[in-house]
């Protein structure tokens, strides 16, 4: 699944630590999701959009589409 | 160095999870409080375990009782540990729990397989190394089995890590 989660973050100047803190998570939580590597749960993928003032589908979507900035 | 470029960094090294406490403990070193109490009481039933076995084994396994009695202080020191092991796993975080519940997973298989070869060379092997004595000492030695297990979870976490 594609994101902008690292592209949200740098608007807001944010390190991975702090957008950890943020959202109750590890800093290797949010790299891994930021890498790709790792599919949030939909109880995190909410809370991400939260933070950020997103629908979740303007910050993730599936591998065949860009993620909507 | 910045938070940006440590992160960059990190990634690039690979996984960022901790070698160390993954092989040693089985968990993800964050000294947490819920990782501090989850290694801590697990040392000290473990720790019950071998010191009551030890006193068994230096009176020669008699009087009886003492015998039964390492059985049952080694299911209660497993049912505690896999009991601080759920409330560990609670307090994770979904990327963390995900990487111990595969891992579990992944040990859960590895016994099933090695148990089952376990079970081929005893039937293949059976007149020569099986006999009662033998067969009560496997026996007896069974509840201990699950701490071997414990490794190979270790090793499993930290082979699933390297992906992160």
């Amino acid at each position: 699944m594609k994101n902008c989660l690292r592209v949200l973050r740098a608007e807001r100047n944010l390190s991975q630590a702090d957008l950890a803190d943020k959202l109750n998570v590890s800093r290797q939580t949010v790299n891994a999701i930021e890498t790709e590597r790792y599919d949030p749960s939909i109880p995190l993928a909410f809370k991400i959009a939260a933070l950020f003032g997103r629908s979740i589908e303007e910050i993730f979507s599936s591998n065949g589409e860009r993620a909507k900035k | 160095m910045k938070s940006e470029d440590r992160e960059a960094t990190s990634t690039a090294q690979g996984s960022l999870w901790s070698t160390r406490p993954i092989l040693l403990w089985g968990t993800f070193g964050t000294k947490s409080p819920a990782e501090r109490r989850y290694i801590r009481r697990s040392c000290l039933a473990a720790a019950v375990v071998v010191i009551w076995a030890l006193l068994a084994f230096a009176l020669h396994f008699r009087p009886r009782p003492l015998t039964i009695s390492i059985e049952v202080v080694a299911g209660v020191a497993i049912t505690y540990v896999a009991f601080e092991g759920r409330r560990y796993l609670r307090q994770l975080d979904e990327l963390a729990r995900h990487l111990q519940l595969e891992a579990m997973a992944w040990t859960y298989l590895t016994g099933f397989v090695l148990a089952g070869w376990v079970a081929v060379l005893a039937m293949l092997f059976s007149h020569a190394i099986i006999h009662w004595r033998f067969s009560q000492a496997l026996f007896f030695a069974s509840p201990f089995l699950y701490f071997l297990l414990a490794p190979v979870c270790a090793g499993w976490l930290y082979y699933l890590s390297r992906r992160y």
